[in-house]
């Protein structure tokens, strides 16, 4: 292939997806990056050294609120300039409908939230979920320009094709922009990355009621990690905010640890939780599914385990 | 205001999928109007209750996707059409969004065009986007609530959540909207509405009626379809006479294993 760009507006996405780009140089070709939108200039500096060999930079005003249809325009542009027939970009909420436009944009064939990505006979391949979870499809792109967003946490790159990437200042004509961004406001106190915490605690259906939230709090509290839960809590009850729900159409998450509490183990959830190094399961129901990909396992009342557990690590200073 | 909603029928959520040799069965479980359109179909609604106009349902499949179509009826779209053609048998995302692109473009001064989030059988979520791309209007993506539509001045300001922040994003109309759970509760269909739907007439687009000479080849293949991979766990069951007993043997062992 003759190169890869590769474009995300959070920067150490990028950098993962550089690196990963880099250690596969010799099918994929040399590795550029677009750093895009306010203050482009510096941040480019970060990139330098992550794989790529081009590091194009635009920061006009256009692209300040990063609104899909201009960047889409600036990628197509900047993929021709980089002679890049592989645009990878991290599969973020933005990220997912950025890829669509663009690939609209090239006519080429795009894969929006790829949970493997990998290379053989010199062609690359890649995983998706589909049916909720129930499948995985593995495709080809099968046009000679190939859009794709990778899910976060899904490729790691070794670093070993660090280089002194050139800065070079893209030549854009960007379109006016029609949609824009009036307002952006950090959310409110709940602010949360589901998808790059270390570690979570996450409800299901097993809790009765809102107010048993303090419980779940409590022990993510001690464990210096962020609740989390299942779709019915956020999408059916409203108790919990959308960001923390795990799933098909949720977050999806690595975690060192991973507490599941009064989580049946339904596939559209457990998709989310593929990533996670160790997952404890508490139900009081000894065949719930969760118990067949948990590391530990608890059959008993999250009401008795829970308030136990937070007592227990707080004698051990756990975090 | 004149609105489009792009609906698809697919297989129903609580309907137990199963993967086979690459064959995908889901035994005899219905298909339905995909449930995040239902919620697309529900802000059309809205919107035309809000300010008058029209509601147009259109959806790309084989014939029994009208029944989908009718389902969209039935809640109180004013017309629906199927686009049909066996040059879309194995039509790709970029297959798709061409069809329905060039469907909006026949329609005709369409102000608004509203999709669900994803289509919950190929789970892509990228169809609304690329719609939006071919008709060159932008796409304000995962809209959990439209803040201000105003058909005078033809804009619309709604807003969405990222990861980590909110945002309000304005447009001039014609625009493509995708919309999320959060956006309002979808009605059921009246019995006067499922009576008009039983009887309705949906017409029949082909490739050649909306524009489309040649349709273009899908740009994926599929080479494989699998059951994604079990993840091969002992589960390990800490027991004990008390709820103190078994957190404690819990946290020693997640101590011993360095996760936390």
């Amino acid at each position: 292939m003759s190169g890869v760009l590769v474009y995300s507006e959070n920067d150490s996405h990028v950098q993962t997806l550089a690196s990963w780009s880099a250690d596969h140089a010799d099918t994929l070709g040399p590795v550029s990056v677009a750093v895009l939108g306010k203050d482009a200039g510096n941040r480019a500096e970060q990139h330098r050294g992550s794989g790529a060999s081009r590091v194009f930079v635009n920061e006009a005003p256009g692209l300040e609120g990063l609104a899909e249809d201009v960047v889409s325009s600036a990628l197509a542009q900047i993929a021709k300039q980089a002679d890049a027939d592989l645009i990878l970009l991290s599969a973020t909420r933005r990220g997912r409908s950025l890829a669509s436009r663009l690939a609209q944009e090239l006519d080429s064939g795009c894969v929006s939230e790829a949970i493997e990505v990998g290379i053989e006979d010199g062609r690359l391949i890649t995983g998706r979920y589909a049916l909720g979870g129930n499948t995985v499809s593995r495709e080809v792109i099968l046009t000679p320009l190939k859009v794709v967003a990778v899910t976060p946490g899904t490729v790691e790159g070794s670093g070993s094709g660090a280089v002194e990437g050139e800065i070079i200042s893209a030549e854009l004509s960007l379109p006016e922009p029609r949609m824009m961004i009036v307002e952006r406001n950090p959310k409110p106190a709940s602010t949360v990355n589901i998808a790059e915490s270390d570690r979570l605690v996450c409800v299901g259906r097993g809790l009765a009621q809102q107010e048993d939230l303090k419980l779940i709090e409590d022990l993510a509290a001690e464990l210096a990690g962020e609740v989390a839960c299942t779709r019915p809590l956020s999408s059916e009850y409203g108790w919990v905010s959308e960001e923390r729900m795990i799933g098909i159409s949720g977050e999806k998450c690595n975690p060192q640890l991973i507490l599941s509490l009064g989580v049946s183990g339904q596939v559209q959830h457990t998709v989310g939780i593929m990533g996670a190094k160790t997952i404890v399961a508490v139900n009081s129901d000894p065949n719930a599914p969760i118990f067949k990909l948990a590391d530990y396992g608890i059959v008993g009342d999250l009401y008795e385990v829970v308030p136990a557990l937070a007592d227990a690590l707080k004698q051990r200073g756990a975090n | 205001m004149n609105i489009v909603v792009c609906v698809k029928q697919t297989v129903d959520t609580a309907a137990t999928v199963t993967v086979s040799d690459g064959e995908i069965s889901w035994g005899d479980a219905p298909l339905v109007l995909n449930p995040w359109d239902e919620y697309a179909v529900e802000q059309a609604l809205l919107s035309k209750e809000a300010h008058g106009g029209k509601v147009t349902a259109i959806s790309l499949g084989p014939e029994g996707a009208k029944d989908a179509l009718k389902q969209a009826l039935a809640m109180g779209c004013d017309e629906a059409i199927l686009i049909k053609d066996a040059a879309f048998d194995d039509a790709d995302s970029l297959v798709v969004s061409k069809a329905l692109a060039a469907s909006i473009t026949k329609l005709g001064e369409i102000d608004l065009a509203f999709f669900g989030r994803q289509a919950v059988d190929s789970d892509t979520g990228v169809t609304f986007a690329q719609v939006a791309r071919r008709l060159g209007w932008p796409a304000l993506s995962l809209a959990s609530k439209v803040e201000e539509l105003d058909p005078g001045a033809q804009t619309i300001a709604v807003e969405r959540m990222l990861e980590g922040s909110r945002q309000r994003l304005r447009s001039k109309l014609p625009v493509v909207v995708s919309v999320v759970k959060e956006i309002n509760e979808p009605r059921y269909p009246s019995f006067m509405g499922i009576r008009k739907a039983s009887r309705a007439e949906i017409p029949e687009w082909s490739a050649g009626d909306i524009g489309l000479a040649e349709v273009p080849k899908a740009a994926l293949s599929w080479p494989k379809v699998f059951a994604p991979p079990k993840i091969e766990t002992e589960c390990e069951f800490i027991e004990g006479e008390a709820a103190e007993e078994i957190a404690t043997k819990l946290a020693d062992r997640l101590l011993e294993e360095k996760v936390i």
